[in-house]
C-alpha cells in the first residue's frame, strides 16, 4: 500500500511514542505536526483555514494522520478513539488518510465488549467524544452511490502489532 | 417546491399523480430503493439473532417511554454535571428562540449543521438566516437540499429524488461551478468538499441532532457516515444539539443493541463510518468545544404521548427502513408526504404532528401489506395505527357532518348485495353456482386470465386469477357431513 504522504500529522498515543513515530519522521525527512492542542497546532489549523478560503493546498502536513486507539471491534472492523489531551479529534478527522496503530489485545469480539468497565466505552469513565471509527469517510447521497472521503479522511489503515 | 415549505400532507392523492408522471424522479427512485433493500438484507441476515436484537430495541424505547420524565430529569442533571446546559422546548418556535439566544450572546456569526430530523421539522435554518446568522448544512445530501431550496424527500438520503445530472446543475447554478456537469459523482463529492472545508474551519457554533440520548450518562449519539457531525461537534466552539425527548434511552449500555440496530436497519452497514459519542464539554487540553447545549425538543410528542393507540410511534428510531420497504413510497416519493418525515412512518406520525385534518390522506397512502413492520427494528406496529388514523378520519367526518360516512356507489351495491344474498340460503347457494360455472367457463389451465370486466376492470384487468374450486364450501361441508353421519349410522 503506498499513499504517497507528503507529511504526517500523530496524536500522543502511547503506541505511536513508543513505536517512534516522530523521530521516525523526522528522520525521513518527513514533515510533522503533533496534535496536541498547542502553539504548532494552532498555526497548523490556521494555515488549513487559509488554504480553504483561498481553495488551494495548505502548506501544512495533512495528508496522513497517525493515531493510536482505545479498543477495537473484530465484527465491524470499527476503531474506539477517545478524547483526551494530546490525542486530537479534528485534527485527524480533517486529514485525507488515517492510520490507526493498535495491539492485538486491544480487540475485542463485537460492539458488547466496549461497554464492559475500562472498555473503551466505560459509562463511568466517558470523554467529551468517543468515536468509533469504521473504514474511510464515505457517502451514497447521490444516486445512492457509495463514494469515499466526504469530510473525513478518504482512506483507512489499522496496523495491528502482535 | 415552493420556497415556503408549506406542508403539502392534505394534497397526497394529487402529489403521488404528479411524481408517478415525473420520469426523472422515477429513475431515481427505482435505483436507490433496490440498493436500500438489498443491503438491509444482507446485513440483517449476518446476525442469526437480529429477531431478538428487534425484540430488545423494542423493550429498551418501550421502557423509556415508560419511564420518560424521570429519565428526561436524569438526563439533564448528567449533562449539566459535565458542564453542559439543557434547554426545555415545548415548540418548534421556543426550539429556534434557544438557538438564536446563544447564538446572540456568543457573537456567533458562522454556524454549520450536521445533519437532522429534529431541525428539519422546526425550520430551524429558516429560522437563523431570519436572524441573519449564515447556516450551511454540512451532509451532502443536505448540502445539495439547501443549495437547491427544497426539503429532504427521504430520512436519511435527503436527496435520493435526484440524479447525478440534477446535482450537477445545481452545483454549476449555485456554487458556480463551471465543471460540475461531466465531473461524476467522485466529482461532484470533491467540489462539496471542498466548498464545505472553509465552513468548517470559520464556524463558531455546530449543530447537530442526536440518533439517542442515554440518560444516565447524559451522553449523545450521532451517527455518521461522512465524518461531517465529528467536524460539527468538534471543531466550532459551541456545539449545540437538537434531541427530540422521545431519543432518550434509559442506559449507556442500552446503546449497544440500538447500535446494532440501526446500522444494519438504515444502510446495511454493521456500523456507520463514525459512530460519535458526546459527553458534556472538553476538559483541560481535550479537544472539543467550550459550551454543550441539548435542546430537548416536544413540539408535539407529548400529545402523541397520550395517544393509547398511537404513542408507540415514539419510539421511532428514525432509520428509514420502512421506507425503502413501502410498495408506495417506492412509487410516490418522499415529497408526495408533504412534510419532513416520510413513508409509512411519516403517514402515521404526520398526522399527529401536523392534525389529521391537514393529512386526511395520509392513512390511505399504504396497502396494509406489512411489510413496514416487518423490518421495523423496534417492531412499531404500523399497519395498526394506520388503520386507527382511518378510524378516526372517518369518525371527524361523521361527526362533522352529523351523518354516517357517505360510501362510494359500488362499496355500497356490493355490499348491499352481499347482505342480500347472506340472508337468504337457496338464492345464495344458487349465485354462488352459477358464479362457478361463468368463472370455470372462462378458465384454462385453473386460471383465468385477465380480463375486462365491467365495474370490475381496475382490478381484472390486469390479473390473473385462479379458477374456483369444483365444489363450493357449502357443498363440501354437506357431502362430509352426509358421509360422516352415515358413518355414524352404520
Amino acid at each position: 500500500m503506498r499513499w504517497d504522504a507528503q507529511g504526517v500529522v500523530y496524536s500522543l498515543d502511547p503506541l505511536v511514542q513508543e513505536l517512534g513515530v516522530p523521530e521516525w519522521l523526522k528522520g525521513e525527512g518527513v514533515p510533522g505536526q503533533v496534535l496536541d492542542g498547542g502553539e504548532g497546532e494552532r498555526v497548523w489549523r490556521a494555515e488549513l483555514a487559509a488554504a480553504a478560503a483561498a481553495q488551494r493546498e495548505p502548506n501544512v502536513p495533512w495528508h496522513m494522520a497517525v493515531i493510536g486507539c482505545a479498543g477495537a471491534i473484530a465484527e465491524t472492523g470499527s476503531i474506539a478513539h477517545l478524547t483526551a489531551p494530546g490525542h486530537g479529534r479534528g485534527g485527524w478527522l480533517l486529514c485525507r488518510a488515517q492510520v490507526v496503530l493498535l495491539t492485538a489485545e486491544q480487540i475485542v469480539s463485537d460492539l458488547d465488549g466496549l461497554f464492559v468497565g475500562g472498555g473503551a466505552l466505560d459509562r463511568n469513565a466517558l470523554p467529551r467524544a468517543v468515536t468509533l471509527v469504521t473504514g474511510p469517510s464515505r457517502t451514497a447521497d447521490i444516486e445512492q452511490t457509495l463514494t469515499i472521503g466526504v469530510h473525513g479522511p478518504g482512506k483507512f489503515a489499522a496496523v495491528v502489532m502482535g | 417546491m415552493s420556497a415556503s415549505h408549506e406542508p403539502t400532507s392534505h394534497t397526497f392523492e394529487a402529489n403521488a399523480r404528479e411524481a408517478l408522471a415525473n420520469a426523472r424522479l422515477q429513475k431515481a427512485l427505482g435505483a436507490a430503493s433496490g440498493r436500500f433493500v438489498s443491503h438491509r438484507a444482507s446485513a440483517v441476515a449476518e446476525r442469526p439473532d437480529f429477531e431478538e436484537l428487534r425484540r430488545c430495541g423494542h423493550a429498551i424505547k418501550q421502557e423509556a417511554l415508560d419511564r420518560l420524565p424521570q429519565l428526561l430529569e436524569q438526563f439533564e442533571e448528567h449533562v449539566v454535571a459535565r458542564g453542559g446546559r439543557v434547554h426545555w422546548a415545548r415548540d418548534a418556535e421556543e426550539a429556534n428562540q434557544h438557538v438564536i439566544r446563544i447564538a446572540k450572546n456568543e457573537n456567533v456569526k458562522r454556524i454549520v449543521k450536521s445533519k437532522s430530523m429534529a431541525t428539519e421539522e422546526i425550520h430551524l435554518n429558516h429560522a437563523l438566516e431570519a436572524a441573519g446568522f449564515e447556516v450551511v448544512e454540512t451532509d451532502l445530501g443536505e448540502f445539495i437540499i439547501q443549495l437547491d431550496k427544497d426539503i429532504p424527500s427521504h430520512i436519511i438520503a435527503p436527496a435520493v429524488h435526484l440524479t447525478k445530472e440534477q446535482v450537477s446543475e445545481i452545483f454549476e447554478r449555485e456554487l458556480r461551478e463551471t465543471n460540475a456537469p461531466g465531473a461524476g459523482i467522485p466529482g461532484l463529492n470533491a467540489i462539496a468538499r471542498r466548498t464545505l472545508r472553509k465552513s468548517f474551519l470559520s464556524a463558531e457554533m455546530g449543530i447537530s441532532g442526536a440518533n439517542f440520548a442515554a440518560a444516565d450518562s447524559g451522553s449523545i449519539v450521532i451517527v455518521e457516515n461522512e465524518g461531517n457531525a465529528g467536524l460539527c461537534s468538534t471543531l466550532p466552539r459551541i456545539h449545540v444539539a437538537v434531541v427530540g425527548i422521545e431519543k432518550l434511552v434509559p442506559r449507556f449500555d442500552d446503546l449497544a443493541v440500538m447500535l446494532k440496530l440501526l446500522g444494519r436497519s438504515a444502510t446495511g452497514q454493521r456500523l456507520t463510518s463514525y459512530t460519535n459519542f458526546i459527553t458534556g464539554i472538553a476538559g483541560d487540553g481535550e479537544e472539543g468545544p467550550e459550551q454543550f447545549h441539548v435542546i430537548l425538543l416536544d413540539n408535539g410528542r407529548s400529545k402523541i404521548y397520550d395517544d393509547d393507540h398511537l404513542w408507540g410511534s415514539l419510539r421511532c428510531i428514525r432509520c428509514g427502513a420502512c421506507l425503502n420497504a413501502c410498495p408506495v413510497y417506492k412509487r410516490a416519493g418522499g415529497h408526495a408526504y408533504g412534510w419532513v418525515y416520510q413513508g409509512p412512518i411519516g403517514a402515521v406520525i404526520t398526522p399527529q404532528y401536523l392534525g389529521l385534518e391537514r393529512a386526511p390522506a395520509l392513512p390511505y397512502a399504504s396497502s396494509l401489506c406489512g411489510a413496514c413492520f416487518e423490518v421495523c427494528p423496534v417492531k412499531i406496529e404500523i399497519p395498526h395505527m394506520l388503520l386507527e388514523l382511518r378510524s378516526q378520519v372517518v369518525e371527524a367526518s361523521t361527526e362533522a357532518s352529523g351523518a354516517a360516512p357517505k360510501r362510494p356507489f359500488f362499496e355500497s351495491l356490493s355490499f348491499g348485495a352481499f347482505a342480500f344474498l347472506g340472508r337468504r340460503p337457496k338464492l345464495w347457494d344458487f349465485a354462488t353456482r352459477l358464479g362457478r360455472w361463468l368463472l370455470r367457463a372462462r378458465s384454462s389451465d385453473g386460471q383465468i386470465p385477465a380480463l375486462s370486466l365491467p365495474l370490475l376492470n381496475r382490478w381484472t384487468a390486469r390479473r390473473d386469477l385462479r379458477a374456483p374450486a369444483r365444489e363450493t364450501f357449502r357443498e363440501e361441508w354437506a357431502r362430509r357431513r352426509g358421509r360422516a353421519d352415515a358413518e355414524a349410522d352404520a
